[in-house]
């Protein structure tokens, strides 16, 4: 389904932090590919550059180096942009963060949220916002209740479901799913993957998939890197990549996983002989 | 279909926060009190049974329930349930002033502050550490020296020195509301940095700085009457609560209370008015989220 | 005789909103040197399970059955008897390490103030046990940690420094709450690793919560699942893991995505496997 052309890419993308006299390299050189109605997983752990980087593909920080294309033309994301430029921008990338609690204002329902967002980009309202907003609470497994209820009278899975139709609202091609998961619940987390599918399925949209747990990433995902201290320490696509692993750190990464039968002894002999061969961070 | 939050769970988070009573029977005590207390100011000089600078030396210092003067009369034998009524202006307009002006203020300073951060931040950041420095009290008797007593001036002196604690506080609740996701989801959804502020941030940080006003009031309204007592609020004949009771010590002095005591009564029941009302809405907040 | 025995523990909680019954008829042993597992997830009443185990259940709440710890009924116990028992014999770990220690504290002021508090240990005698324990844990130069502030060490290393706190007091039984859920993966492996290895060498008694089955495979010798507040199953791992009775064990087991897993099918959601197997919800 998916057509090899290429909706967003990477090239050497960099961004440094300075902090009290300490700079920090947060994101090093990195580059990567989204095909379109692709799904990309960005594989790694605390202090791995993840989410920077997909802040900086968002617009919400800007690299010290590097470009983006989309659809091939040059994708500059200026924090100072014109409202047209907002709006445009915000029709091709949406994102979900990963703690719905603080990713939803506490006083506004899912309705409000919506009838705002369909008046700024569509103009839409009366009915046809009221129809619109319809399809897009079912289309996430919502209820016109729910839709109706505070972020505080819903539970982690149907909060996030909340955020998820409020990125759809704007029909972005490529959804950014931060940690979107890792959150909730074992039976919930499975309640959403199935829904990402879905829409991933019936929309035609593109997703990069930030997460650390590698089982998550597998189900949800074509193609991955894996990140650590800001570089792509090993990139291809997602199956080969975790049950092929080349780099060290994949290897240990996939040691480190629960699974039937699993122990932790590998990982912790693995982790000695990455350290071994590592600048101490 | 789509997950409850089990009981257990819910009932587990609720159950370290303190109980407040939904209906506070002392929060409508307070509110009625103090609309009480607007309605005197606002009609005091109709409904009041004498004139309040009426001299009459044959009734100096005289006692509640002496004929015709329900609370007593001072030493000049002024009729002091006529002069609280009418002094009740006063006492209050000062203290609107100095709560308006600092809120505004504290408002402005702490919003530009929290929401650009940055140089900005550090500049206005280092204003208001100044501006902490000067007392109250101290900042008024200042002005009063420069530019003479009366009820604006040490208003005035005193929305400045009040202007710091909710700038700052403003500053505080706005940096940390930024730093929520939510914020970063409404600009990617692409609605303006002024929209969001305002429909979104604002209402959020409201509560606290609602309650920061409502408390501030309370010690307007005590600093105020010290000014007064010293004699460089309000001047003669006009007056208000706290010079009363600076010209009541003479008869304070001489065995008659009366004439300290109903102001100062009036002046603390406002305080405590104003200060449950505030701590109600801090709670109320608090608990919400 | 096992060291601790669970005999129909049962908890309700009166609120406001009327009683809830958070624990029912919950019931487990505990031998010597044996690590149990309770796996659920949130609100299934595994926290408030260990809470009862250390007398630490909320104010107000009825709790009935027993809790038997060394021939003593915590349920009916002193306040002198559970302190000296939180001192001495049982400690716990939490999920957040940094929400339960003294941030303005040097970290050897605080794994030692316990116990030379209690007059267990002097102060020199504390210090060098602390510094014994550090490496038993696999702190790198513990002489220079003991002198830094929490803020100063990583998640994973300040967990690391709660497991030397609890274990200070020599206990008998050591209580886990989730300690490795906020952890990165590779961290998680590396301290369920030391807990394995401690618990072994030092013949503790271990409850081990999570809601993780193939983590709890990991360290335990026995599983019990929960869910609303009951145990549904309980066994030895490979019984529960390879052979389990009850629905929502086989839901919660399936309703993983996995790696090389298949993922072309829907992952089955707990309600889906639940009613598939005739089980209500």
């Amino acid at each position: 389904m998916s057509d090899q052309h290429t909706l967003l890419a990477a090239r050497s993308v960099t961004k440094t932090f300075t902090k009290r006299s300490q700079t920090v390299t947060a994101v090093n050189d990195v580059s990567f590919e989204l095909p379109a109605g692709g799904s990309l997983g960005i594989i790694g752990e605390s202090g791995s550059g993840k989410s920077t980087l997909v802040r900086i593909v968002i617009g919400l920080e800007t690299a010290d180096r590097g470009s983006f294309l989309y659809r091939g033309e040059e994708h500059k994301l200026d924090l100072r942009r014109s409202r047209r430029q907002r709006l445009t921008d915000a029709r091709r990338m949406q994102i979900v963060f990963q703690d719905p609690t603080v990713s939803l204002d506490p006083r506004e329902t899912l309705r409000e949220s919506l009838s705002r967002i369909l008046h700024l980009h569509y103009n839409l309202s009366g009915p046809s916002a009221a129809s619109r907003i319809r399809e897009l609470t079912g289309a996430v497994g919502l209820t016109e209740r729910q839709a109706d209820a505070l972020p505080s009278q819903l539970s982690g899975g149907q909060k996030q479901r909340v955020a998820i139709a409020r990125a759809l609202s704007v029909e972005p091609e490529i959804l950014i799913l931060d940690e979107a998961v890792s959150a909730l619940d074992v039976s919930v987390q499975a309640q959403i993957l199935n829904l990402l599918n879905d829409l991933r399925a019936k929309l035609g949209l593109s997703y990069l998939f930030v997460s650390h747990d590698l089982s998550v990433v597998q189900y949800v995902t074509d193609h991955a890197i894996v990140m650590r201290r800001g570089q792509v320490v090993e990139a291809g696509d997602t199956r080969s990549v975790l049950s092929n692993p080349q780099h060290p750190y994949t290897k240990l990464l996939l040691a480190s996983v629960p699974a039937p039968g699993w122990s932790p002894d590998a990982a912790v002999l693995l982790r000695r002989e990455l350290e071994a061969t590592e600048v101490p961070a | 279909m789509t997950g409850q939050i089990p009981a257990a769970d819910a009932l587990l988070r609720t159950d370290t926060t303190v109980r407040l009573p939904r209906r506070d029977p002392w929060l409508f005590a307070s509110i009625g009190w103090l609309a009480l207390v607007v309605l005197i100011a606002i009609v005091g000089p109709w409904i009041a049974p004498y004139d309040p600078n009426t001299v009459d030396l044959r009734a100096i210092n005289a006692p509640p329930g002496t004929a015709g003067h329900l609370l007593g009369t001072d030493q000049l034998g002024r009729d002091l349930l006529s002069r609280l009524l009418v002094g009740a202006r006063l006492t209050l307009i000062g203290p609107l002033i100095v709560i308006v002006g600092s809120t505004l203020l504290g408002v402005i300073i702490g919003g530009v502050s929290g929401w650009i951060g940055g140089w900005v931040d550090g500049l206005l950041s280092r204003i208001i550490d100044f501006l902490f420095a000067f007392p109250g009290l101290l900042l008024a008797i200042f002005a009063v020296a420069l530019f003479g007593p009366g009820v604006v001036t040490p208003a005035i002196a005193l929305a400045i020195a009040f202007t710091p604690i909710g700038a700052r506080l403003m500053r505080n609740l706005v940096m940390r509301e930024v730093r929520k996701d939510y914020v970063s989801s409404l600009r990617v959804l692409g609605f303006s940095g002024v929209g969001i502020f305002v429909r979104h941030v604002f209402p959020n940080v409201s509560a606290p700085m609602l309650s920061q006003t409502v408390l501030g009031f309370s010690y307007a309204v005590v600093d105020l009457a010290a000014i007064s007592y010293l004699g460089l609020g309000v001047q003669p004949p006009e007056f208000d609560w706290g010079l009363m009771i600076s010209e009541g010590q003479q008869s304070l002095l001489a065995g008659a209370p009366w004439p300290v005591l109903w102001p100062s009564i009036m002046i603390v029941l406002v305080v405590i008015a104003f200060n449950h009302m505030g701590e109600y809405i801090i709670d109320r907040y608090q608990r919400r989220f | 005789m096992p060291l601790l025995s669970i005999r129909g523990l049962s908890l309700s909680i009166s609120g406001r909103r009327g009683t809830n019954v958070v624990l029912t008829d919950v019931s487990f042993d505990v031998d010597e040197g044996e690590c149990v597992a309770l796996v659920g997830e949130s609100g299934s009443g595994k926290s408030m399970t260990t809470k009862c185990i250390v007398g630490a259940q909320p104010e107000g709440s009825e709790i009935s059955g027993s809790v038997d710890f060394a021939g003593t009924d915590i349920t009916r116990a002193s306040r002198s008897t559970l302190l000296r028992m939180r001192r001495a014999e049982v400690a716990m770990i939490y999920q957040d390490p940094r929400s339960g220690i003294n941030p303005i504290q040097r970290v050897g002021d605080f794994v030692v103030e316990a116990v030379v508090a209690s007059g267990a240990l002097t102060q020199q005698a504390a210090r060098t046990r602390a510094i014994e324990l550090m490496r038993a844990v696999r702190l790198r130069n513990p002489e220079q940690i003991m002198m830094r502030y929490p803020f100063e060490l990583s998640g994973g290393m300040l967990q690391r420094v709660m497991i030397v706190s609890a274990l200070m007091g020599s206990p008998r039984l050591l209580l886990c709450d989730e300690p490795t859920t906020a952890l990165d993966v590779t961290n998680q492996a590396e301290v369920v690793n030391i807990l394995g290895d401690l618990q072994k060498k030092r013949r503790l008694a271990m409850v081990f919560i999570t809601h993780d089955l193939d983590l709890a495979a990991a360290i335990s010798d026995r599983v019990c699942v929960m869910r609303d507040g009951r145990i549904v199953e309980s066994g030895t791992t490979s019984q529960v893991l390879n052979a389990p009775s009850h629905p929502y064990t086989k839901a919660l087991l399936s309703s993983r995505p996995t790696l090389g897993g298949d993922t072309a099918t829907r992952l089955p959601t707990i309600a889906e496997t639940l009613a598939a197997e005739g089980a209500e919800r």
